[in-house]
């Protein structure tokens, strides 16, 4: 078969092949061990820390939530990690490390909505339109 | 060329068919109000929450679904914020038209113009979809995607056996049905049964060309899921192509007490006491049962270990095994929708609540589902004629039968349902006498009516408790 023929054929087969390859790179590249996570944990920034924390606690050999890593996560001086750190699914509150505690001793009502609106949310406590809007509500406040 | 003329003089009726059915979406939408999320509806929405927010999908605790609904849902909450249930659930309506308009296609390819008016004005009413397009379940976004993906499919079968070339279609096939499996990973293994039928369909041409377009539709599935794969395995260290779902179906279809998600808050002990034979042979497990899920700190080795725990006591029970999917597959059948569902748990209020018109519907939903469920099958074996179609779509119903044997419930039909709605409308079009000469075929169709209601009788327990709510409600 000549070369034109061939191309004609499978040129979409060699794009498509060539998308899977790049993907497969991506991945690779972007591969982090878990000794690389434990290292974000300690010297990364607050999200990385939290980014860390949600792929350790589910990989092969999960790691079990440290409370000390909570304490420094409720503690980050971003609200997305704090948010992020008292959620249900997070997998840091299996014995709750300190988010109950932290809940309480919040003092902006717009923080404590949406961390009491996440926290519960994920546990068969309905997220009905009404507690939605008080989500996003507590946002424009800010 | 008679099919692609038919496609391209469509008349406006089917058109404005479709918009019918999506202004009485609308209609339904805006009558329904605030509906309170129910059961999975709060998981999607919370992981769409989480998704927006944090911009990590955290998947749930013994599952994980595949990411498609949630993120829709959160673009929704990026988009409009508090406001973002309403606006999903209209572009749910909208995206119903394009359900209706390839049903449509689908039953005038199939079929006739006639066929396709019917499959139009039945899905225009059909309230369980209707029902979908105000719920907060991922059911129709799938069926907007995988239904063109099949549609597409189709039309390339047919174009390419009259030498009709290009694989655009093939490509755009393979794309879309990944996109709908990572909204609904039921479909998973169906891709490999498209990858048999496409050199099924070479068989009399070349083995070579079959195994080229199979390659390059398989490719064009993997494009797409292949992201979401290798995210799964940075994140648990394992494979798990879409979602992680088997393990927990398993414990709910096998290894957990008989429950269905159609008929919630039932007292099951109320419903059959132990000497009744619905419950002795289809119901109650063996003695000794484990009951307990396995768990496990990974998700996909939990779902892993849960699937042999099943495996494990179906190879120890295989009659008790058999035995108990009759039950499943009664459930798959039932003239039963979530649309009943909802008003049976008052989930409606205002005037899709009030008696007169909440009763009209109920009593219209159950026929509807009743007649497409007996219907499709006399639809498929005595009107369907086109080779290709009834390889595809036999082998759709036979896999979406294969899947809710496992848990079976009324939502796992929905995979299946627009193609119910077609055969249907096809054989009560069928022009001429199409049982004539095909006695095996009327046989098994008078059989199949039959096991219907036999089936449908053994549901009647939980049928009736239900309905009872819906009339005390």
């Amino acid at each position: 078969m000549a070369w034109s023929d061939w191309w004609r054929r499978y040129w979409l087969h060699g794009l498509l092949l060539g998308i899977v390859v790049a993907e497969c790179a991506t991945a690779w590249v972007l591969h982090q061990s878990d000794e690389e996570l434990r290292g974000a944990l300690e010297r990364g920034t607050p999200f990385q820390q939290a980014f860390a924390v949600h792929v350790l606690s589910r990989r092969d050999d999960p790691q079990p939530p440290d409370e000390e890593v909570t304490r420094r996560m409720l503690a980050s001086p971003s609200v997305l990690v704090r948010e992020m750190t008292v959620t249900k699914n997070f997998r840091l509150d299996r014995e709750d490390m300190g988010q109950s505690k932290y809940l309480e001793s919040l003092e902006d009502p717009s923080e404590r909505v949406r961390c009491e609106i996440l926290r519960f949310s994920g546990k068969g406590v309905r997220l009905t339109p009404e507690k939605l809007r008080r989500f996003y509500a507590t946002l424009e406040d800010r | 060329m008679e099919d692609s003329t038919r496609v391209r003089s469509f008349p406006l009726v089917y058109l404005g068919l479709v918009a019918a059915g999506v202004l009485i979406r609308l209609l339904f939408l805006l009558l329904a109000g605030e509906l309170e999320p129910y059961a999975d509806e709060n998981f999607y929405l919370y992981h769409g929450l989480c998704m927006e927010r944090f911009s990590l999908y955290q998947g749930g605790v013994a599952y994980l679904w595949p990411p498609g609904y949630p993120f829709f849902l959160a673009v929704f909450l990026r988009l409009f914020q508090g406001e973002a249930v309403f606006a999903a659930k209209l572009c749910q309506v909208l995206l119903a038209g394009v359900v209706g308009w390839t049903l449509l296609l689908f039953a005038n390819r199939l079929f006739s113009r006639r066929a396709a008016f019917v499959a139009g004005v039945v899905w225009a009413v059909y309230l369980p979809f209707i029902g979908f397009t105000h719920y907060l379940w991922p059911e129709m976004l799938c069926l907007a995607v995988s239904l063109p993906a099949f549609y597409l499919l189709f039309t390339w079968w047919m174009d390419s056996e009259r030498g009709v070339p290009g694989n655009g279609r093939l490509l755009a096939a393979g794309l879309l049905f990944g996109v709908a499996l990572l909204i609904k990973e039921v479909l998973l293994y169906f891709s490999l049964v498209i990858a048999v039928l496409i050199l099924w369909r070479h068989r009399r041409f070349s083995w070579r060309g079959g195994l080229s377009h199979v390659a390059l539709f398989l490719l064009s599935v993997i494009v797409v899921v292949l992201p979401w794969s290798l995210r799964n395995y940075e994140v648990y260290g394992r494979v798990a192509p879409v979602g992680i779902t088997l393990g927990a179906n398993c414990y709910q279809g096998v290894v957990r007490p008989y429950a269905c998600f159609d008929y919630p808050r039932i007292d099951y002990t109320e419903l059959w006491d132990e000497e009744s034979w619905v419950y002795r042979r289809f119901i109650v497990q063996p003695p000794g049962w484990p009951a307990e899920r396995v768990h496990a700190p990974n998700m996909c080795d939990e779902s892993t270990a849960n699937v042999k725990l099943a495996m494990g006591l179906t190879m120890e029970h295989p009659w008790w095994f058999a035995r108990s999917r009759i039950k499943r597959l009664a459930n798959w059948l039932a003239p039963w929708s979530f649309f009943v569902r909802h008003h049976g748990l008052g989930r409606y209020h205002g005037l899709l609540n009030e008696a007169p018109v909440r009763d009209v519907l109920v009593v219209l939903c159950l026929l509807q589902t009743a007649a497409i469920i007996a219907l499709s099958v006399p639809g498929f074996l005595l009107s369907l004629r086109q080779p290709m179609g009834r390889a595809l779509l036999g082998w759709l119903l036979l896999y979406g039968l294969a899947t809710a044997l496992l848990v079976g419930m009324s939502r796992h039909r929905m995979v299946v349902e627009p193609f119910l709605i077609v055969l249907s409308a096809g054989f009560v079009t069928g022009a001429g006498r199409p049982w004539r000469g095909r006695r095996l075929a009327v046989g098994v169709v008078a059989a199949y009516w039959i096991v219907l209601v036999l089936l449908w009788s053994i549901n009647q327990p939980e049928m009736s408790t239900f309905l009872d709510r819906v009339w005390h409600s």
